[in-house]
């Protein structure tokens, strides 16, 4: 299966940064793409379903698997139309004051002509995760 | 059997709201293990210090928890031994104890407790606070975000307990504006939550992951909500 991985930094704390990663609710603040979120499950369910809007496709909704691990520190996030997989990581920095955003994208071979544009997408996305979470 | 009956019964009548019943449950259930299975009975204490707390009967709960510590530590158990330090440092915040809270959950978490963890350091978090030890209280936020989350740590609800804090020691630092927006952020966190769809989902996931009586870790978003709206308007209030 293709996959890439992005890096930022950002000048935020970690929990800055976390606080954004958790809440499905503000994706569309930071992630390329992402027009509106809905379908939240409710507080403490095991793993989150939601479903998302894409930019310019308002008809069109995406139904999203967000897990957690209790083993370590990461957040997947699945497109469970399109097998994606989004591996999120987050380390904090030098005194924690800053936090290093990780995430290893699994792309689907039916999805591999997408490979570059999803890419690019991504990596801005990393960027405004970043400069959001400085700006909280 | 018996234990497994009376357990489960206790975290349903609690998932339903029903306190005065999971309490009555749960001590159906203590009557059966005592001095027959040592540690399903710490389970239960600990099930029984928790609604306690729910109900406002502190006194009570700190008795059970102090039980819970004792029995604990004549099974020489290590993760019973956390686990009941950690139960017993949640009574102690709520009864506003908050230099034995802060030790015991430091403790509890030194020890690695077989507990939420990140909810385990809010609650640190959250008696630094009180002790106006802010610069710690913020470490313990910091730490939540870099802690493994899974299942039973009800990943969804973290946010919104987190920056709850994060106001709460921004109002203690007198920083009002900062204080302002992040309980603004922890209303609308806990607005999408209410009403729930049930608790349903998070009975299994606790009780799944961690063997633990899903009373001690109960999420009432409706509950928290008030709580975060009391804490917002109390603040405007100073301000105006």
């Amino acid at each position: 299966m293709p996959a890439f991985s992005e890096t930022a930094i950002s000048r935020a704390p970690p929990e800055e940064v976390w606080k954004l990663l958790y809440d499905p609710a503000r994706f569309p603040e930071w992630w390329v793409g992402v027009a509106s979120v809905d379908a939240q499950e409710p507080a403490g369910t095991p793993t989150s379903r939601f479903s998302y809007v894409p930019e310019g496709q308002p008809d069109v909704s995406l139904l999203q698997l967000l897990e957690t691990s209790g083993d370590d520190r990461r957040i997947v996030v699945s497109c469970l139309v399109f097998d994606y997989r989004f591996e999120w990581r987050l380390e904090p920095m030098g005194d924690g004051r800053a936090t290093s955003i990780g995430v290893l994208v699994d792309v689907p071979e039916a999805q591999a002509p997408r490979f570059d544009m999803v890419r690019e997408a991504i990596g801005r996305s990393v960027a405004a995760l970043a400069a959001l979470a400085a700006r909280a | 059997m018996a234990y497994a009956c009376w357990a489960n019964a206790s975290c349903a009548a609690a998932c339903a709201g029903d306190f005065e019943r999971s309490l009555e449950c749960a001590d159906r259930g203590l009557a059966v293990v005592r001095g027959v299975l040592p540690a399903n009975e710490v389970h239960l204490l600990a099930g029984r210090a928790h609604i306690l707390v729910r109900l406002g009967r502190i006194d009570e709960a700190r008795a059970a928890a102090e039980a819970e510590v004792e029995l604990a530590a004549r099974l020489d158990n290590p993760d019973l031994r956390a686990v009941a330090q950690h139960d017993r440092g949640m009574v102690a915040l709520a009864e506003g104890d908050l230099e034995r809270a802060e030790s015991l959950l430091a403790a509890a978490l030194d020890a690695g407790a077989p507990v939420s963890r990140p909810m385990a350091r809010l609650a640190r978090a959250q008696a630094l606070l009180g002790l106006e030890r802010l610069d710690e209280a913020e470490a313990q936020l910091r730490a939540t975000a870099l802690e493994p989350v899974g299942p039973s740590d009800f990943p969804g609800t973290l946010v919104p307990r987190l920056t709850r804090l994060q106001g709460l020691i921004a109002a203690a630092r007198g920083d009002r504006e900062l204080a302002e927006r992040r309980l603004g952020e922890a209303v609308e966190g806990w607005r999408r939550y209410v009403p729930d769809a049930g608790p349903g989902d998070r009975y299994v996931a606790t009780l799944a992951d961690l063997g633990r009586p899903p009373v001690a870790g109960l999420v009432e978003p409706a509950r928290e909500l008030e709580v975060v709206l009391a804490e917002l308007a109390s603040l405007t209030a100073v301000a105006g």
